[in-house]
């Protein structure tokens, strides 16, 4: 038997509700009494098997824990209360009061049904998109102090960002004073061979400093030296917990071990921690090597590589900034020609992370923060509805002597037991609602593995439910809690008790509800035309029946230009044999897909000063712009004859014959493209192609030179091909024909250009369907609120309406009166709706395409639509208003 | 002699007390045995009374672990201290020196 002093580990629901125990009380009192609750759960169990006997053993246990701490909290109270200690002030609202708050609710099931509903879409909605905002924007990166990591970047003469040249990135280091270190990393996509199957795996490439300035160590094994980033040294990488765990089984003894990479041998040196996968989703990283080459005076405009830094204690971001721009503007002076009027910023990593996807999240947290307000304004106004209804019951407790106080504490209560009821309803709504969301969301959306509702979001539910009940409760409460005792005792059945104070905020309230909804409409509206304006966008080739794959080609295998070449010509060769295609070619980096490559190039005859120009640059196979479809506009496209030993030639896009020989016939004339042949002798313009939407669709297209493969080479390269049917099927028959050339080269990124341009617009498209299934919410909920509130007034009013007709009334202005009563509030509602949309569209401007954010189309539609649903709302009731009995009411 | 002073000690306290004379037990089974003398205490102020008689000097607890059925078991022990013991007979002789003092007059018949 071993005896301790220490309190025994408790059972978990235990452990955590410990906390709320007074702390000298935890050990003699709290722990021996749930350790004697652990013991008669554990006795029941075995007693009594079954679902329903467990469940029961562990709900006793649960109430054990809570009555435990009930009462110890209790004894410390007692403890620290002297016998003549005067009262604790009355509690702000007793279980009393929410016992009649439940019984008051169950008497008036289908009240309490629809404000639940209501409050449950808006918690429900937020709590899905918070989680999404927590996870994606809040919570901080997974490194020690991340607050202190920035990311630097250059910025060219437009103000965009344009990545890292090493020469440059190596004065930064030497020189800055701001940053305790700094590092430069990129990533790239490699082939691990020695399974069943090559796989791709993303690698991180980092420089020996990168762990140091994110301050992670490797799990196992070493973090890479600067010796491992000297060109020449062996080949060694850091495998990713991920990995190792997936192909090594998490053998410790992999260390040491080689793996193939791209065909050559590596030795693994080292596995990081589980979770780590910087950049992007790495799992596993090689040495950063630079060649002389590489950081030599002609490389500062070569700008590809990211770098991250960690600022010395007391630095801010700006200052970090300043800092390195000084040094960058030290250099610019020394190269003009390559970095003149070039920037460098250092921001918060997170934020550089997330800069893509804030503001539309927070445009999205702002769309259904409207949803909520809707929402309790719905419930605000059905509460204030039947606080009409219990008039009498109000006006009988007052004269019975309950304060005003008591009264309004009580009808809170009943709000607070609807909200909770509502945010208990809403969280189940927001735990599907987040799987849906990331069902729908783009694919690039960082850090979407971890989104998952947690604790925090749990507690910002709560919150928010008790804080909806209190802004939805409130005016009801104030108002309800009120009573006219003389409209009570005159004629309760006439107008019951419903006052013109009361009919103003309801009517307030409606105005509230439809401006609301119409501002959520207006920004639904906007991205939808945005987003059908770019889908509509041409890219400037055909999309349709047209495959691609990625090919990345092992060094191992291929280490020369000839070798890539030959393997190319000869796949492309066999595709086009296969049956079904029409078309096949390969280009290195496939249209609209975000990614870039490109730089300067010298135009020749032109006078110093004016002979440089800058441009995507493209590496293409003979059969590639016939397979998109990309319109020759002059000259030829390649062919057989571009060969290695061929005169060199280039094919130039529409956009840069117009922006580098505007009015000039640009065929014949002679280029040399400074990326990556600096050194080689100049190509012939042999054509002009249609304009293409290199980097996205919302992007214009931007000069683009065609070079031929066979005399630019590239290891990587995206294959297209086109079908004469459905391009998937095309897929297998690809598949193979790599198997059979080159059994050890693995493919990925195989879909059609359709699925690849649809992905380009995955975000917008998120956009606008989350906005337009919030808005469509708000609608709804408008139109009921509206609804209830018309109807309500004419079950109210129907004396009235019967007087009304007994004395000569036509149905008809019956009608009319019922309407305009509905209707002006909404007609108030509409236009102050136009004037808040059209100060909150303004955020939305950065994320429209070729849409104003006034764009009047589309408030006039919004406001039609719901000036639309609203008489329709109005009009149900009003309908049967007509029908009311004149003598049966006066009766 | 002077009269014995009032003891201190609770009913309930001697109860325990005069149980844990037979041997150290686990507050579950004193919690049990007082049960049969028709005490229902809940287990928070079953263990703020024990704690109380800790802080008094009178019992000393210690936690007790043990595994049986591959599953720990743990309980709050309780042993009777010289204190514990001496407080438990000095009650014991006050309430015999009141019945003893008391108890007779009580036993005579009435005046009819």
């Amino acid at each position: 038997m071993a005896r301790g002093r220490r309190a025994p580990r408790m059972c978990d629901p235990a452990a955590v509700f410990r906390r709320l125990v007074p702390a000298p009380l935890r050990e003699r009192v709290f722990d021996p009494a749930i350790a004697d609750a652990c013991r008669e759960r554990r006795v029941r169990r075995r007693r009594r098997r079954g679902p329903i006997a467990r469940a029961g053993a562990e709900a006793l246990f649960v109430c054990r824990v809570l009555n435990a701490v009930r009462e110890c909290r209790a004894m410390a109270r007692d403890a620290r209360q002297p016998f003549d200690a005067p009262r604790e002030r009355p509690a702000l609202m007793t279980r009393q009061d929410f016992m009649f708050a439940l019984r008051m609710l169950r008497k008036a099931p289908g009240f309490a049904a629809a404000a639940i509903l209501a409050t449950a879409l808006g918690i429900g909605a937020n709590a899905a998109i918070f989680t999404v905002v927590k996870h994606v924007l809040l919570q901080p990166l997974p490194f020690p102090d991340p607050s202190r990591l920035v990311d630097v970047n250059e910025y060219g003469r437009e103000g965009r960002a344009t990545a890292v040249s090493p020469p440059n990135f190596m004065d930064w280091r030497v020189q800055n004073r701001t940053l305790s270190g700094i590092s430069v990393y990129g990533d790239q996509v490699l082939t691990l061979s020695g399974g069943p199957e090559p796989v791709r795996v993303l690698a991180g490439t980092i420089d020996a400093e990168f762990l140091n300035v994110l301050r992670m160590q490797p799990q196992l094994g070493r973090a890479l030296t600067v010796d491992d980033t000297r060109p020449g040294a062996r080949q060694v990488v850091l495998l990713g917990h991920d990995l190792w765990q997936r192909s090594y089984s998490g053998d410790r003894a992999v260390v040491g071990r080689s793996v193939t990479l791209e065909g050559l041998p590596y030795e693994v040196v080292g596995v990081l921690p589980a979770g780590f996968d910087f950049p992007g989703e790495s799992e596993l990283w090689i040495p950063l090597r630079f060649a002389p080459d590489d950081l030599a005076s002609n490389q500062r405009g070569a700008h590809y590589l990211a770098a991250v830094g960690r600022l010395r204690d007391g630095v801010t971001a700006g200052q970090a900034s300043a800092d390195l721009d000084r040094i960058e503007q030290e250099l610019a002076r020394q190269f003009p020609d390559k970095i003149e009027g070039y920037t460098v910023r250092a921001v918060p990593l997170l934020n550089s992370m997330v800069e893509g996807v804030q503001r539309p999240l927070l445009v999205l947290f702002g769309a259904v923060g409207f949803v909520l307000l809707i929402a309790c304004v719905n419930v605000s106004n059905l509460l204030l509805a039947r606080a009409t209804t219990r008039t009498g019951e109000i006006a009988v407790r007052s004269a019975l002597g309950a304060s005003r106080w008591r009264l309004v504490r009580q009808l809170l209560a009943e709000s607070l037991v609807l909200s909770l009821a509502g945010g208990a309803a809403g969280l189940l709504l927001g735990s599907w609602g987040v799987r849906a969301l990331m069902a729908v969301a783009p694919a690039d959306l960082p850090r979407a593995a971890t989104v998952s509702m947690d604790a925090t979001v749990l507690l910002f539910s709560v919150a928010l439910s008790l804080l909806a009940g209190i802004v939805f409760g409130t005016a009801p409460a104030l108002v309800g809690s009120r009573p006219d005792l003389t409209v009570f005792l005159k004629d309760v059945r006439r107008d019951g008790g419903s006052t013109g104070g009361r009919r103003r905020v309801r009517a307030v309230l409606v105005a509230a509800q439809v401006a609301l909804a119409l501002i959520l409409l207006a920004g639904a509206g906007l991205a939808v035309r945005s987003f059908n304006r770019l889908v509509h966008v041409h890219p400037g080739f055909q999309a349709a029946n047209v495959i691609t794959l990625r090919i990345a080609l092992p060094e191992g295998p291929y280490p020369t230009m000839a070798s890539t070449v030959q393997f190319y010509r000869d796949y492309v060769d066999r595709i086009r044999q296969q049956p079904g295609i029409l078309a096949a070619g390969a280009v290195s980096i496939a249209p609209v897909t975000r990614a870039g490559f490109g730089g300067t190039f010298t135009i020749y005859g032109r006078p110093e000063g004016n002979d440089e120009g800058n441009a995507q640059v493209r590496s293409t196979t003979p059969g590639y712009l016939e397979t998109l479809r990309i319109p020759l506009r002059a000259g030829r496209v390649f062919d057989g004859r571009d060969s290695e030993t061929a005169p060199r030639v280039a094919i130039i896009s529409e956009a840069a014959a117009r922006r580098f020989w505007p009015g000039e016939n640009p065929v014949g004339r002679q280029i040399r493209v400074h990326v990556n042949e600096s050194n080689r002798s100049p190509r012939e313009i042999v054509g002009v192609v249609g304009d293409v939407r290199t980097r996205g669709l919302e992007l214009d297209p931007v000069p683009v030179i065609y070079v031929p493969h066979p005399q630019y080479g590239g290891d990587g390269m995206a294959i297209m091909a086109r079908t004469a049917g459905d391009p998937m099927q095309a897929l297998p028959q690809m598949t193979n024909a790599l198997k059979t050339l080159a059994p050890g080269v693995a493919f990925s990124r195989a879909q059609t250009m359709e699925d690849m341009m649809s992905a380009n617009v995955a975000e917008p498209r998120f956009r606008s369907l989350l906005l337009s299934v919030f808005a469509l919410v708000s609608l709804a909920l408008a139109a009921v609120g509206l609804y209830g509130v018309v109807a309500f007034s004419v079950s109210q009013r129907r004396g009235e309406l019967g007087l009304r007709m007994a004395l000569g009334a036509a149905p008809s202005q019956v009608l009319r009166i019922v309407l305009r009563e509905g209707m002006t509030p909404v007609a108030a509602g509409i236009a102050a709706g136009l004037a808040g949309a059209a100060v909150l569209a303004r955020v939305m401007r950065s994320l429209l395409f070729d849409v104003d954010p006034l764009d009047p189309l589309t408030f006039a539609a919004v406001a039609l639509t719901l000036s639309v649903v609203a008489l329709v709302a109005c009009y149900l009731p009003a309908r049967r208003a007509m029908t009311v009995d004149p003598a049966g009411t006066l009766r | 002699m002077s009269p014995r002073r009032i003891p201190e000690i609770t009913h309930l306290q001697f109860l325990v007390l005069g149980m844990l004379r037979e041997g150290e037990r686990p507050g579950r089974s004193l919690r049990r045995a007082l049960a049969r003398h028709g005490v229902q205490r809940t287990g928070p102020a079953f263990y703020q009374m024990m704690a109380r008689l800790e802080d008094a000097g009178l019992v000393a607890g210690a936690y007790d672990q043990k595994i049986v059925d591959a599953q720990i078991i743990k309980e709050r022990r309780y042993a009777l201290t010289p204190a514990g013991d001496a407080a438990w007979t000095a009650t014991r002789a006050f309430y015999s020196e009141a019945i003893d003092t008391y108890g007779a007059r009580k036993a005579r018949p009435a005046h009819v």
